[in-house]
């Protein structure tokens, strides 16, 4: 059905990934090549390639795609996932599917594709830009595409357990190279209604492109006339920021944190949550002064979930919205989905306490669009209820005996590696993980 | 609609439900309304008064009252509803003049060229691509 599987993101939106590789949507987690890169490929000429027609076409007839996956998953949690963010772009609500779709004003852009086999003339307008991998951190839910430290790790890791850790290939960051970084900025030349960047990496405000960028976009005028943003790890504050923020139009600025316990120590090795604390008010002031928006981006863990409360009052206390990146689905070992009961009840209960300390309302209608200074209070509690609902309601996956002996080999790995361990951080969790072979 | 090609088969069909309630003030009031050069209504309004009609999805929405009167008649826009959606009397800062009380004799206006990309902009769901 086109109102369960259409999405418009493919009209206006692309992604470069760290390697230079490009990719149909931020969304796409399934991490395939689509075997074109901006070494080789224009960005306009990727908009009408292949894969990006043919993703068109099959969306144009209603068909789920492998490219979708991860938002398909989190409609079907009632969580708001990518898909309706970026249908929103196209003013189509998922709630009045046919009538918004029928009237959005894309509606003669997606004909035209109908008729033309995906092709589009509409420019992208809202990019993702993977700057390339170089990171300070080696998050264990993260990939080696995106973290150079755990690139390193996973050589390592793929000799202590090499049926869970491949041998990543070496990564090399497009935008360390002046000329592709140049190309690129000729290609946004060409996009007069260029509205949003959006910037990673690695971690983005580590990397020197990600500076580099900012200056020749200021330099060369676009800066004033988009949007951008990006999402760091809250290891690095720099006062260069606060330079290059004031030259955009509006700039959004995501923090990747889940807990504000030691246990995001623990995830996100071999960060400090002390020092991501004190960074996160200082973005935070950032925002007071500059006006620029300042939001959470939470993926939890079956790890950092236990703690996710923590999270919820920091969001409350401190007036901050939080953006679900996705419901984490790889590494499959650290889902949530695999929490026992006993610790899904009393995660539910450390969440249904917040609730009833702060006096939470669920809003009756689910809020999109999350990027609004009036709605900061009703966009935070329906995080929380959406969180609650989705520890209520998800199913314990068929292979959870095995993915559960998978999880421990998984953290015993990267524990010979780190010299810790997570009973050190979660001992509420010791019963279920020796129970699982721990 | 399982598809692009039935959702251009459907889109002729769709329709916005348009309703309007008024009243009148001060006395019977003579008032002409139009919903896109079409008259809804005409004559005195003398008891609250529910009009309805239907218009194409993709038409623009342009609604006129002409209101004839004398102190102190008037005509009251108590709503204006599009699919249950409300529009007046929460954006009353569209219509021109901007009021839904039309104590004046002469024109009074209001014009939305499509409705659902109207409603998606002045409920503040962001940016179009």
């Amino acid at each position: 059905m086109l109102r369960d599987h259409f999405c418009s993101s493919p009209w206006f939106h692309l992604r470069i990934n760290p390697n230079g590789g490009y990719a149909p949507c931020r969304w796409d987690f399934s991490l395939r090549n689509s075997g074109k890169n901006i070494r080789d490929t224009g960005l306009l000429e990727y908009f009408n390639s292949e894969e990006m027609c043919g993703l068109r076409n099959s969306l144009l007839h209603g068909e789920a795609t492998l490219t979708c996956q991860s938002c398909h998953y989190e409609d079907g949690q009632n969580k708001v996932s990518g898909r309706q963010r970026q249908l929103l772009k196209s003013a189509i609500d998922v709630r009045n599917f046919d009538k918004t779709f029928c009237s959005s004003p894309h509606y003669e852009i997606f004909k035209h594709s109908y008729e033309h086999q995906g092709k589009t003339s509409k420019l992208p307008v809202d990019l993702q830009i993977d700057l390339g991998n170089t990171c300070n951190s080696a998050c264990i839910m993260c990939h080696p595409m995106f973290s150079s430290r755990l690139q390193d790790e996973y050589i390592k890791l793929s000799a202590i357990e090499p049926n869970l850790f491949f041998v990543p290939a070496r990564s090399h960051n497009w935008a360390d190279d002046p000329v592709l970084l140049e190309k690129f900025i000729n290609d946004l030349e060409k996009i007069p209604d260029l509205k949003y960047l959006h910037f990673l990496g690695g971690e983005t405000l580590y990397l020197k492109s990600f500076y580099n960028i900012c200056e020749k976009l200021i330099e060369r005028g676009i800066a004033k006339n988009i949007s951008i943003g990006t999402t760091t790890n809250g290891t690095v504050y720099t006062p260069k920021l606060e330079k290059i923020l004031t030259e955009f139009k509006h700039v959004h600025l995501g923090l990747s944190v889940e807990s504000m316990h030691d246990i995001n120590d623990y995830v996100r090795w071999p960060s400090k949550i002390s020092d991501v604390r004190s960074n996160m008010q200082k973005f935070l002031s950032l925002r007071d002064k500059y006006n620029i928006q300042v939001s959470l981006r939470i993926t939890p863990t079956i790890f950092t979930v236990y703690h996710l409360d923590t999270i919820f009052k920091y969001m409350i206390e401190n007036n901050v919205i939080a953006e679900s990146c996705n419901i984490l689905q790889d590494p499959r070992s650290l889902r949530v989905e695999l929490l026992p009961d006993d610790l899904r009840q009393t995660v539910l209960e450390k969440i249904n306490k917040v609730i009833n300390q702060y006096n939470l309302i669920d809003p009756c209608q689910s809020i999109v669009n999350r990027r609004r200074d009036d709605l900061i209070g009703p966009v935070i509690s329906q995080v929380v209820f959406e969180y609650r609902n989705f520890l209520e309601s998800y199913q314990t996956p068929a292979t959870a005996t095995a993915d559960r002996e998978e999880l421990v080999k998984f953290i015993r790995a990267f524990e010979k590696l780190h010299g810790n361990s997570i009973l050190d951080y979660l001992p509420e969790y010791e019963k279920f993980l020796r129970s699982c072979g721990y | 609609m399982k598809n692009f090609s039935e959702a251009a088969v459907i889109k002729s069909d769709l329709m916005l439900d348009v309703n309007l309630v008024i009243s009148p003030r001060g006395g019977d009031t003579y008032c002409q309304i139009e919903l896109n050069q079409k008259v809804l209504f005409v004559g005195l309004v003398s008891e609250k008064t529910n009009l309805n009609a239907k218009i194409p999805l993709c038409d623009p929405l342009y609604l006129k009252f002409f209101v004839k009167r004398t102190h102190p008649q008037a005509i009251h826009i108590d709503l204006l509803t599009v699919d249950g959606r409300e529009v007046l009397p929460l954006y009353l800062n569209q219509a021109s003049p901007p009021t839904s009380y039309l104590d004046f004799t002469g024109h009074w206006e209001l014009s939305i060229p499509n409705f659902y990309t109207w409603y998606h902009e002045i409920t503040g769901q962001g940016w179009i691509a």
